[in-house]
């Protein structure tokens, strides 16, 4: 079973003995310590997108609450399903999300947010990190000190590394198109003309038919913790049919949530304009107030980055477990985590089944749900094409050389900082 | 914002570079030769003098462009203009864009010379980032024409393929000038119209094409709509572009291309038109708003390249050389914003961009002159006309006595 094993038990906001759990009623942290916690780990993360090292760390920690956000949606479908003998009796861990993941080590790490850095201390019996051995000192030193944030870098990359996979070569696309079509364009190589435009199509293209499918893998990886279910095109696939008008919605919110972040790029270009005594700010000065103005623009991106993330997480929930119980994927398509939740969750197939229909009646029915996915297609593109636009029209506005492509911090690394060669970025 | 519209508009229209790309086959008509290109349209009105002053040619050194690029020794594209012509007349380093200019655009920056009044100018269709403007008074070529028996196709635009919409300031809407003493235009785009001209009155056209040749040619005459009859040619535009098309071909993609396409039109009509006023209205450096900084010093590398070959080609020819007067001038600055990879890749009205400069060389120009003090671009044209013996009543700006010996 992959799971995220560490958690740091100081940022939690109690210490739980899972031998204790049946006696002992979980305690809530006060709202007072939840929302300095919350504010604190905010922090932390925006400041880590400043850099683009420690940007990769907040995909690995998104990774980590999305495979949270997940099993608290299972746990709350799970809790609507028939318990295995009928009844409708809830055993304690399906009426307390803390109880029912502590109840097994595997999700015992998803009692709280997951840490920026500190790593896990080991409770007694507990074996989630592997078996019990006397490790050096200095190394479960380091392991305390630093072992959350390890785990981020790592899980970032692997993150970083399959969205790269099929988004880096289109932004390539686009880099050669804005630089071919404005090369001919100057040039006035009318007989290439075409290039720039073509290209550029072809990546817009490409770019949002990954589109269709990214969101949902990278949920995928996030939630079973194993980077190549990433590339199970067919359970993807199967999910993004099943989430239906609400993966329509998730590439709203991408769409809606990239424009503000836009002007947020554009705005830096204008700072002279709404206050011109910057113009004269020496470039130290200058760099100092580009990094306050980054900081807060971060904040907004890091908002953006998680919401979108977990709001995937829990369209891969719920779409997941609408597959299992309506067949349309079986059990042994499940990733070994899912499959262990699911089964103690109660998530099955359904026993009951739709009765038959008459052919007058399926194929209008199977011929109306062709027609509607067609247009939920079409309509989630052109959604997609209005979040492409946006680079485009960026590009234009304050064109970054290289990153202003290659790099969209809502969907790759989310980096939310930009200082210009000229000022030693 | 104040000039984002501006900035926007011209990099729009920039980006529409439209290639001829289709060859037509035409009979050769005879060019009418002449000194003074004969066949012309009759004078706007008869009974004016002959114009006996100074030829005037205007190099509109856009668009946009920074002082640090251009006249700053150190870091300087365009070295024969900096090095070996400023020294040879007038020049004002600390020209600007005055404050009572609302935008730092091309379309504005470009009136602004030709009229010498700041004013607020918006598309005539109402089009998002159109320029199609109405100057409310005069140019310097109604000036010209109104006052003296200057044929219209001897006070000329010359004008890139990226802007179109300036092949349409050639007069103004004021009630003593306006049309009959407009300017005439040489571009791609007025070729095109000739060519389409030819193609439809020689029959080469036939069926769908002939239909679809007549509609774009309709279009593209309706673009200039104030003109009712001749859409603004005459026997010797004619005849210019009938001595083009022997030479160059129909097909476009033999000319000259960019900016250097102008420096040839120019160079041409010296010789085939002798403009006694002439506006070169220079654009590509503008491309550094898509973001490659090598595009705007490439494209400034190229104006300087063809201004030495037109100073050149008035001293090759006996009624220009000693006899023309020289202004080089930019539309409009660019931004210096050290928050942007490209700190000039527009010009919205920033304090950089509306940071230009002037130089004036020519008879009646002071060698070797450098006025660092401020004026302003309203300037131009009170000092043009006073250099010319045009006078322009309507001008708010005055003439520049630093420039005038």
């Amino acid at each position: 079973m992959n799971t995220n094993p560490e958690s740091t038990t100081a940022e939690a906001h109690v210490e739980l003995d899972p031998a204790q759990l049946d006696q002992t009623d979980v305690a809530k942290p006060g709202k007072l310590r939840r929302t300095v916690f919350f504010v604190l780990k905010s922090f932390i993360g925006v400041v880590l997108t400043q850099a683009p090292l420690l940007s990769v760390a907040v995909i690995g920690w998104t990774y980590r609450a999305m495979q949270r956000s997940a099993l608290k949606q299972w746990w709350r479908l799970g809790g609507q399903s028939e318990t295995p003998d009928g009844t409708d009796n809830k055993t304690s861990s399906q009426t307390d999300f803390a109880r029912f993941v502590l109840d097994d080590p595997a999700t015992a790490t998803h009692a709280n947010w997951p840490a920026w850095v500190l790593g896990r201390r080991a409770a007694p019996g507990d074996t989630s990190s592997g078996p019990v051995r006397e490790a050096p000192r200095i190394r479960r030193t380091l392991k305390r000190a630093l072992g959350s944030f390890g785990l981020n870098l790592r899980i970032g990359a692997q993150g970083l590394a399959n969205t790269w996979v099929v988004t880096l070569p289109i932004c390539a696309i686009w880099l050669f198109s804005w630089n071919a079509g404005w090369a001919h364009s100057f040039h006035k190589d009318y007989e290439q003309s075409s290039l720039g435009t073509s290209t550029g199509l072809l990546g817009v293209a490409l770019f949002i038919a990954v589109m269709l499918y990214l969101p949902m893998a990278q949920a995928r990886h996030a939630v079973t913790g194993e980077w190549r279910a990433f590339y199970e095109f067919k359970v993807v696939r199967a999910l993004v049919r099943r989430a239906g008008y609400r993966a329509l919605l998730l590439s709203a919110f991408y769409a809606l949530a990239s424009f503000p972040l836009m002007i947020g790029w554009l705005v830096p270009g204008f700072f002279e304009q709404m206050n011109p005594a910057l113009a004269e700010l020496n470039d130290a000065e200058l760099i100092g107030v580009a990094k306050k103005y980054y900081f807060w623009f971060g904040a907004a991106g890091f908002a953006a980055f998680v919401g979108l993330r977990l709001a995937a997480a829990r369209l891969y929930a719920r779409a997941m477990a609408a597959c299992v119980r309506e067949a349309i994927l079986t059990r042994h398509q499940l990733r070994p985590y899912e499959r262990a939740v699911f089964d103690r969750l109660g998530i099955v197939a359904s026993a009951r089944l739709a009765a038959p229909r008459s052919k007058f009646i399926a194929v209008p029915v199977r011929l109306g749900g062709v027609v509607a996915r067609v247009g939920l297609t079409v309509a989630t593109a052109l959604i997609w094409f209005a979040f492409v636009a946006q680079i485009y029209v960026g590009g234009f506005m304050n064109y970054r050389p290289f990153v202003g492509f290659m790099n969209q911090p809502l969907v790759q690394l989310p980096l939310f900082t930009y200082l210009p060669p000229g000022l030693g970025g | 914002m104040r000039g984002v519209a501006g900035g926007l508009g011209s990099a729009v229209a920039a980006s529409l570079g439209a290639g001829l790309g289709v060859g037509y086959s035409g009979i050769i008509f005879p060019a009418e030769q002449g000194r003074s290109g004969a066949g012309n349209a009759p004078a706007a009105s008869s009974g004016k003098p002959d114009y006996r002053g100074p030829n005037v040619i205007i190099i509109r050194f856009g668009g946009g462009v920074r002082r640090r690029e251009t006249i700053d020794p150190a870091h300087t594209f365009s070295p024969w203009f900096r090095h070996e012509f400023i020294p040879q007349g007038t020049f004002f380093p600390r020209m600007e864009i005055g404050p009572a200019a609302e935008n730092t655009g091309h379309g504005q920056g470009t009136l602004n010379i030709l009229t010498g009044i700041y004013d607020r100018y918006a598309d005539v269709d109402k089009r998002l980032l159109g320029e199609r403007f109405e100057a409310r008074v005069p140019t310097l070529f109604e000036y010209l024409r109104k006052n003296f028996a200057v044929p219209e196709h001897q006070a000329l635009i010359v004008n890139g393929e990226d802007r179109i919409d300036e092949e349409f300031y050639t007069f103004s809407n004021h009630h003593l000038f306006g049309a009959q003493f407009r300017s005439n235009v040489l571009s791609l785009f007025r070729f095109k119209m000739y060519l389409l001209r030819r193609k439809i009155a020689e029959g080469k056209l036939d069926g769908k094409e002939l239909a679809q040749g007549n509609t774009e040619l309709a279009r593209m005459e309706s673009l200039d709509y104030r003109v009712e009859q001749s859409g603004g040619r005459s026997n010797a535009t004619e005849a210019f572009w009938e001595k083009w098309r022997g030479y160059y071909g129909e097909s476009g993609l033999v000319n000259p291309r960019g900016d250097q396409l102008l420096t040839e039109l120019a160079i041409r009509a010296m010789s085939d038109l002798r403009p006694r006023m002439m506006m070169i209205n220079y654009n590509d450096c503008d491309y550094v708003h898509w973001g490659y900084m090598d595009h705007y010093t490439r494209a400034i590398a190229i104006m300087d390249d063809g201004l030495r070959r037109l100073v050149e080609a008035t001293e090759a020819d006996e009624e220009y050389r000693g006899n023309t007067i020289f202004c080089v001038v930019p539309d409009c600055g660019r931004d210096t914003n050290r928050l942007r990879a490209v700190p000039c890749q527009h010009h919205f009205n920033s304090r950089s961009s509306r940071e230009i400069f002037a130089h004036f060389f020519g008879p009646g120009v002071p060698r070797g002159g450098v006025v660092d003090r401020t004026v302003e671009q309203l300037n131009v044209a009170a000092t043009l006309g006073a250099l010319a013996g045009v006078p322009t009543p309507h001008a708010e700006g005055s003439a520049l006595e630093e420039a005038i010996a």
